[in-house]
């Protein structure tokens, strides 16, 4: 992207912000680059990002929060909202100059990116090492423990599965019977009217049940079960991608 | 370096390569300028710049070179004042932290 390219694409993002901040904003950057010279152009546009990272810049200084978010470190801006997808600002921690200066070995104010980098190949084969012993000590007695701790797990879910099932058929039961309650009687009520009263009083208690059965239902099957599902699905790949993790 | 530049301290910073120059000094300067002391991108500058003018700290004139416009900016009697004001907290500042830090050696 040359500097007329990056300008076009900046001014085009600024279109909505008030005229004198876009105006300002605008003359700044283009000075800017006229005074870096032909020879810097490509390594200063470089280094501002994207026009969208710029046009973000300018407009979180517009709505006057640039100063509790984030802060000036000695390898730029950081300001964590910028990091949003829509913004391409993350590409700023990966601009060419700050590798550059990592390789140099300065740190660069940045603790985790510091530690990952004096990890060492034989530092890591040495832990991968110990990690493999202590496999081999704690194995059986994990197993053992595991093993339980499966048998227990498994237990819970066959109870939790069979709670589910007689929420569902629990609710079906009462609602046929409360109808076959109410049908007969109304069919009573006309020889004897007593228990016809009584049984339509059943029908309507049997309705009411079935009626907290649905709801209990809609919880289950709405709510409870997709939740377990969602619970195991995200077990199964957060161990996946542990292993690949360990694996690299 | 891995010691953190608040927004007060580039502020101080700013305002001081500023007031550096009688006539004023332009964007490209002063980010050349500061980069000499603190590793800034090239981007950071300019909502600091803003800022600092909206706050009138600093005021902008145009001058023609090369025939074209160039922005300068130049530090007003408010913003030396907020320079003193940081220059004074620096010195009791650094001078502890340098108490601190040195005199547990010594």
């Amino acid at each position: 992207m040359n500097r007329i390219e990056f300008m076009e694409k900046l001014e085009y993002l600024l279109q909505d912000i008030p005229d004198e901040e876009k105006t300002d904003a605008l003359a700044y950057y283009q000075d800017y680059l006229e005074e870096a010279g032909d020879e810097n152009e490509e390594q200063v546009i470089r280094e501002f990002g994207s026009p969208e990272r710029i046009a973000a810049i300018i407009r979180s200084e517009l709505s006057g929060n640039l100063e509790d978010g984030g802060g000036f470190t000695e390898s730029g801006y950081q300001d964590e909202r910028f990091r949003e997808p829509g913004y391409q600002v993350a590409k700023h921690r990966d601009l060419p100059d700050f590798s550059e200066t990592s390789e140099s070995g300065e740190s660069n104010g940045d603790g985790r990116r510091h530690n990952r980098s004096t990890d060492s190949p034989l530092i890591r084969l040495l832990k991968l090492a110990g990690f493999l012993i202590v496999l081999t000590i704690l194995g059986p007695i994990a197993l053992g423990a595991g093993s339980a701790a499966l048998s227990l797990a498994a237990s819970a879910a066959i109870f939790l599965i069979v709670l589910v099932l007689l929420v569902g058929f629990g609710t079906l039961l009462f609602c046929l019977l409360a109808v076959v309650v109410t049908v007969y009687g109304i069919a009573v009520l006309f020889v004897n009217p007593f228990n016809g009263i009584f049984l339509l009083g059943a029908g309507i208690f049997l309705l009411g049940c079935s009626f907290i059965g649905m709801v209990l239902s809609t919880l289950v099957y709405g709510r409870m079960v997709p939740f377990c599902v969602r619970g195991i699905t995200d077990g199964i790949s957060r161990i996946f991608h542990r292993n690949r993790r360990r694996a690299r | 370096m891995i010691f953190n530049t608040g927004a007060a301290l580039l502020d101080a910073i700013v305002l001081s390569v500023v007031s550096g120059n009688q006539e004023g000094t332009y964007g490209y300067k002063i980010t050349q300028d500061v980069r000499e002391a603190i590793d800034i991108s090239e981007s950071t500058l300019y909502p600091v710049l803003r800022r600092l003018q909206k706050e009138d700290c600093l005021e902008v004139y145009d001058r023609a070179i090369d025939g074209r416009n160039r922005r300068y900016y130049q530090i007003t009697e408010s913003g030396r004042l907020q320079l003193n004001l940081y220059r004074g907290e620096w010195v009791s500042y650094s001078r502890k932290i340098s108490k601190i830090l040195e005199g547990a050696d010594g």
